[in-house]
C-alpha cells in the first residue's frame, strides 16, 4: 500500500498497454521518450519508442521487480531487448524499495540512500499533480518523484542524475 | 478565393509561363532548386544569395530553425538578412529582421501564415496570407532588394527588428544558444533607417559580432513608432543600444504604386559601410535588374560545369543544384573584417572544414582554383592575425573545432594540384602550429586537443573527448603537412610528419573481431590500455560502464554529443577512414577477400551511414582491391536510396555543401581523394561532362553507351590512349582533354590492376 494520496492528486490506473510520455535530458540535448507496460506478469516487459523512429524493450526480472536494488540506465538498443541483471529495474524502482519507501521513508538503491522530502513540488500531468513521492540522494545530487503506485512505482521525474540521464513524465496514455 | 487572392493566382500563372518560356534558352541556374534539401535533415538556406554572398536573406519561420526557413504551417516570423546552409548543432545570426504589414503602428508582433510560395536560385517570393501581400526578395553579394506588394488603397507598414536572432533560449549562457547584446536604430531621414544588431553565441559558442545595416525605401516614411524593449516610442526617431532590443515600425506615403521596395546593405564594419554597399551594388531601383544580375553570376559558375543536354530534368536539377549549394560558403567578407585591416581576401562561415574538405574544396577547385586559392589565403590570414587557422570559423570567431586541424588538408590539396598565389611556407607554417603547440584550454575553438597526449603517446587517449577520431584526423592532417614539406624540402619535418601519419594504428586493435571483420579502431586508456568497458556519469556511489563495441554510439546517452570516442560516428565507419593507408587498412583487415567481405557488411548491414563525412570515400574502396566495378554498384545504391529531387533529397545535414559536393562529383564520375593529387573514376551517371577551366582549357568526361543496364566501365581512353586505372592526376584534368568510358551490362577487368597510389 503507498502512502495516503491526497485528495486532488492524479493516481492513473496502470495496465498492460500503459503508457508513460517522457522528455529524456542527455547531456544537453532533449529526446521525447515513451515507456509502455508491454506485458505484466511475475516480470515486467517495457516497451520504449522514441517519436516512432526506433523501439525496443526492457526485460525485468521477478526478482528485479520485486526486490531490485539497482536501477540500470543501459542505453535502448533499437529493435532489441535488453535483459536486465535480477537486481535491476529501469524506470522504475522495486517493490520492495517501495515499501521501504513507505514504512522507513528511504531506500537503498545502488549504494545510494534516498530519502522522503515532505515538499511541495508536485508534477504536473493534464494541468493535474500527479500523486508522486518527492526524494533525495545522499551523498549524490539525485533527486526523483517517484509514482505512489505500491505495484509499478514508476519513476515520473528525475533531476541532477550524476549519471547524465535525467527524465520528466509529460502525459500519461491507456490503451 | 478573394478577388485578391484570384489575382495573385493569375499572376503566378503568368510569372510560370514567362518561366516556361525562358527554361527553353537552357540557362543553367533555372536547374537550380533551392528547396531539395530544405526539409529533413538537409536544413539547406532557401533565399538568394550569391556565390560565396555574404548577405543570404531569407524568411525566419519563428527563431528556430538553423537555416531560417521552416515548411508550412509553420508562419513566417519576417525576413533576416544573414543565414547559414546546411548545418546543424545551434543557430547562427537571423540578423536585422524586416516584415511588412498594414495598418497602425501599434504592434511589434507581425508574424503571418503564408501562401504561393516561389522559390528560384536568386528569388524567394511568398504572400503573406494575414495582411495579404507579396513579398518577393533577391540579392547582391552585400545587399538585398525587397518588393513588397501590398492590397490596393491599405496603409503600407514594415517592421525593421535590430533585435531579432535566431536560436533564442530564455537561458543566459546556454551552450550553442546565440544570446542578444545590443542593438540600435536610427530614423535617418523619410528614406533611410540604419543601425545594428549585436550578438553573440551560438553554434560556435563565438564572442560578439555585429550586423550593421542600412536600409532605404522608395517611398517616404509619413509616421514611425520605434521600440525598446517591449515599449512603444511613437515619433521617436532613435534608439540608442542600452542592451536592449530595439526596431521601428515604419508606415509610407500613399502612392499610386501598391509596391514599396527596400533595398538593405549588410556590413560588419559600420552603418556607413552598409550604405556603401547598397550604393556600390544597387544603385538603381529595378528588382529585375538585380535579379538578372545574381542569375548571371551563377550562369559563369555553373556552366563551368557542362553536362549533357539529353540529362534528365532529375539529374539537372540534382547536379546544378549539388553545385549551388557547394558555392553558397564560406562567405566572401573580403574589406569587412572587423578585427584587422588586410587586403587580403577574407571568408568566415566555415562550417566545417571537418565536413568540407574531403569533397567540397575539391569541388571548388575544380571549378574556380581562383576562389579556393582565396579561401585558403583567408586561412592563412586568419592564422597570422588570430594564432591558428580554424577547422570551424563563424562571426569573426574559431571554433568549434569537430576533429582534427583540417585546414591541413585544404592547404595539402591546393599545394598537390599546384594551385599559384599561396605562400606555401607560410602554410607550412600555420600548419606546424596546429601540430606541435596546444591551444591551451581553447581546444574547442582552434587547434589540437590531446595535442600533448598525441604527441607523446602516439594516439590521443580516452582521457580526451572524441579521442577516436582526434588521433585519425591528426594522423592524416600530419600526412598533410608530410606531402607539403616534402614539396618544400623540409626533410626533418616531412621524417617527423611522414612518422606521425602512422599513429592512427596505435589505436588499431589488431585482434578485435566483429561481424566477421578483422582489427577495429578502438579506445585505449593513457597507460596503453584497452577500454572494453568504459565508466560512465559523475556518481560517487556507483561507478556503472558501458561496452564500447565498433557499434557503439555512445552519445548522448552516455556522454554528451561532443564526448563520444568519435564525433557522431562508429568504429564501423571510422576504422576504414584512412585515407593515406588504405593498403594498410586492407592488410590489416585480413587481405582483399577479408576487406571485401568486411565493406560488404558495412554496406549490407547498414552501419555506413551516408550522412556522415568520415564515411564519403567509403565507397570507393573497392577500388583498393581491383574492384571498381563495386564502388560504382555501391555508389549508385546510396544515390538511388538517398538523394532525389524533392525537399527531403539530402540524405544529412548539407553541412556547407558536402553532401551536395559529393553527389555532383559521383555524378560525373569522378571522385578526390582530399589532400592527394588523384580522382576516383566511377561509373557516371551522366553521359558527359564537360570542365571548362578557369585557365582555358576543356576536361571532357564521356561514358559511351550508358544505360540504365550498361553502368559498368568495360574500356577507357584517355586523349585517345588507352587508360587502365581507375583513377586519374589532377594534372591529367587541368591540361585538358577527353576521359572516355565504354559502358557495359557486366563487371570487367578494366581498373583491376593499376590500383590508386600512395603517396608520401
Amino acid at each position: 500500500m503507498g502512502l495516503n494520496a491526497s485528495a486532488q492528486r492524479l493516481t492513473p490506473v496502470l495496465k498492460e498497454g500503459t503508457t508513460f510520455k517522457y522528455t529524456f535530458y542527455l547531456h544537453g540535448q532533449q529526446s521525447a521518450f515513451q515507456v509502455t507496460l508491454n506485458h505484466v506478469a511475475d516480470s515486467l516487459l517495457l516497451g520504449w519508442n522514441i517519436r516512432g523512429l526506433a523501439g525496443g524493450t526492457y526485460l525485468i526480472s521477478a526478482s528485479g521487480l520485486n526486490k531490485g536494488n539497482s536501477l540500470s540506465f543501459a542505453q535502448p538498443e533499437a529493435f532489441k531487448e535488453i535483459k536486465l541483471d535480477d537486481n535491476q529495474t529501469f524506470c522504475m524502482i522495486s517493490r520492495s524499495a517501495f515499501k521501504d519507501l513507505v514504512a522507513k521513508q528511504q531506500f537503498m538503491y545502488d549504494h545510494t540512500v534516498y530519502e522522503l522530502k515532505s515538499d511541495s513540488t508536485v508534477v504536473m500531468i493534464d494541468n493535474q499533480p500527479l500523486d508522486v513521492l518527492h526524494v533525495t540522494a545522499q551523498n549524490e545530487t539525485t533527486e526523483f518523484w517517484i509514482l505512489n503506485n505500491p505495484d509499478f512505482p514508476i519513476i515520473c521525474q528525475s533531476k541532477a542524475n550524476p549519471l547524465g540521464i535525467d527524465m520528466k513524465l509529460n502525459a500519461i496514455t491507456q490503451p | 478565393m478573394s478577388f485578391y487572392r484570384v489575382i495573385s493566382a493569375l499572376l503566378l500563372i503568368t510569372s510560370f509561363t514567362w518561366s516556361t518560356q525562358v527554361n527553353a534558352q537552357k540557362k543553367l541556374h533555372q536547374y537550380v532548386d533551392p528547396m531539395i534539401g530544405s526539409e529533413g535533415l538537409g536544413r539547406v538556406f532557401v533565399g538568394p544569395s550569391c556565390p560565396f554572398g555574404m548577405i543570404k536573406p531569407s524568411p525566419d519561420c519563428t527563431s528556430s530553425p538553423n537555416s531560417g526557413w521552416l515548411p508550412d504551417p509553420k508562419p513566417v516570423t519576417g525576413f533576416s538578412q544573414v543565414h547559414v546552409s546546411g548545418t546543424g548543432g545551434g543557430p547562427k545570426y537571423g540578423n536585422i529582421q524586416i516584415m511588412p504589414f498594414v495598418g497602425a503602428l501599434n504592434k511589434t508582433e507581425q508574424s503571418s501564415m503564408r501562401d504561393g510560395e516561389t522559390t528560384a536560385l536568386g528569388y524567394y517570393g511568398v504572400t503573406l496570407k494575414k495582411d495579404h501581400i507579396k513579398a518577393e526578395i533577391t540579392a547582391t553579394e552585400r545587399a538585398a532588394i525587397y518588393r513588397f506588394t501590398y492590397p490596393k488603397k491599405t496603409q503600407k507598414a514594415l517592421k525593421i527588428d535590430a533585435g531579432f536572432f535566431l536560436g533564442e533560449e530564455p537561458e543566459p549562457d546556454a551552450r550553442e544558444a546565440q544570446q542578444f547584446v545590443g542593438s540600435e536604430i536610427e530614423i535617418v531621414s523619410a528614406n533611410e533607417v540604419r543601425g545594428y544588431s549585436r550578438i553573440r553565441g551560438g553554434w560556435n559558442n563565438g564572442a560578439a559580432y555585429t550586423v550593421f545595416f542600412d536600409a532605404v525605401f522608395d517611398n517616404p516614411v509619413t509616421a514611425y513608432t520605434t521600440w525598446k524593449g517591449g515599449k512603444l516610442y511613437p515619433g521617436k526617431k532613435q534608439q540608442f543600444d542600452s542592451g536592449e532590443k530595439t526596431g521601428v515600425l515604419l508606415a509610407f506615403k500613399s502612392s499610386p504604386s501598391d509596391t514599396l521596395k527596400v533595398k538593405i546593405g549588410i556590413s560588419f564594419i559600420s552603418e556607413l559601410k552598409a550604405k556603401e554597399n547598397i550604393d556600390q551594388e544597387i544603385p538603381q531601383w529595378s528588382f529585375e535588374q538585380v535579379l538578372g544580375d545574381i542569375q548571371n553570376k551563377w550562369d559563369t559558375l555553373l556552366s563551368r560545369i557542362e553536362i549533357n543536354d539529353d540529362a534528365s530534368l532529375d539529374q539537372k536539377k540534382l547536379f546544378y543544384t549539388g553545385l549551388y549549394h557547394t558555392m553558397l560558403m564560406p562567405a566572401d567578407r573580403t574589406g569587412e573584417n572587423p578585427l584587422w585591416t588586410v587586403d587580403k581576401p577574407y571568408y568566415d562561415d566555415f562550417y566545417a572544414i571537418w565536413d568540407t574538405f574531403r569533397s567540397s574544396n575539391p569541388l571548388i577547385t575544380l571549378i574556380s582554383p581562383k576562389r579556393e586559392t582565396e579561401i585558403v589565403n583567408a586561412l592563412l590570414n586568419i592564422y597570422k592575425h588570430d594564432g591558428y587557422m580554424p577547422d570551424s570559423r563563424s562571426g569573426n570567431y574559431n571554433g568549434r573545432t569537430q576533429g582534427g586541424s583540417n585546414a591541413e588538408v585544404l592547404i595539402a590539396d591546393a599545394y598537390v594540384k599546384k594551385l599559384p598565389g599561396i605562400d606555401y611556407n607560410l602554410a607550412l607554417e600555420a600548419m606546424l602550429k596546429d601540430a606541435t603547440v596546444p591551444p591551451g584550454g581553447n581546444e574547442e575553438k582552434e587547434g589540437r586537443g590531446g595535442l600533448t597526449d598525441y604527441n607523446k603517446l602516439g594516439y590521443v587517449s580516452y582521457d580526451f573527448v572524441r579521442s577516436g577520431n582526434r588521433t585519425l584526423d591528426y594522423a592524416y592532417d600530419d600526412y598533410c603537412i608530410a606531402v607539403v614539406a616534402k614539396g618544400l624540402g623540409k626533410d626533418k619535418i616531412y621524417q617527423r610528419f611522414l612518422k606521425q601519419a602512422d599513429n592512427w594504428r596505435n589505436l588499431w586493435r589488431d585482434d578485435y573481431k566483429d561481424h566477421g571483420a578483422t582489427g577495429f579502431i578502438m579506445p585505449k586508456d593513457a597507460t596503453g590500455h584497452w577500454l572494453d568497458n568504459i565508466v560512465y556519469g559523475e556518481a560517487n556511489n556507483q561507478h556503472p560502464t558501458f561496452k564500447y563495441t565498433p557499434l557503439t554510439r555512445e552519445f548522448p546517452w552516455y556522454v554528451c554529443h561532443w564526448c563520444a570516442f568519435f564525433y557522431e560516428a562508429t568504429s564501423w565507419e571510422y576504422s576504414l577512414s584512412i585515407p593515406h593507408q588504405i593498403p594498410v587498412v586492407i592488410a590489416k583487415s585480413g587481405g582483399k577477400e577479408a576487406f571485401m567481405r568486411r565493406l560488404d557488411t558495412l554496406f549490407d548491414n547498414k552501419y555506413y551511414n551516408v550522412a556522415n563525412e568520415p564515411s564519403f570515400l567509403t565507397p570507393c574502396l573497392y577500388h583498393w582491391i581491383g574492384r571498381p566495378d563495386l564502388s560504382s554498384k555501391r555508389i549508385r545504391q546510396i544515390i538511388a536510396q538517398n538523394y532525389n529531387t524533392s525537399h527531403y533529397g539530402l540524405p544529412g545535414n548539407d553541412d556547407s555543401g558536402a553532401m551536395s559536393s559529393w553527389l555532383a562529383f559521383q555524378m560525373m564520375g569522378l571522385y578526390p581523394n582530399a589532400g592527394q593529387s588523384y580522382y576516383l573514376i566511377n561509373s557516371p551517371l551522366l553521359k558527359q561532362s564537360v570542365l571548362h577551366q578557369e585557365n582555358g582549357k576543356d576536361f571532357k568526361i564521356t561514358a559511351k553507351n550508358l544505360t540504365d543496364k550498361n553502368v559498368y566501365i568495360k574500356s577507357a581512353t584517355l586523349n585517345g590512349k588507352t587508360f587502365n586505372q581507375a583513377w586519374i592526376e589532377h594534372d591529367d584534368v587541368v591540361n585538358g582533354g577527353e576521359l572516355e568510358l565504354e559502358m557495359d551490362d557486366k563487371p570487367s577487368a578494366w581498373g583491376t590492376e593499376t590500383l590508386p597510389p600512395v603517396k608520401y
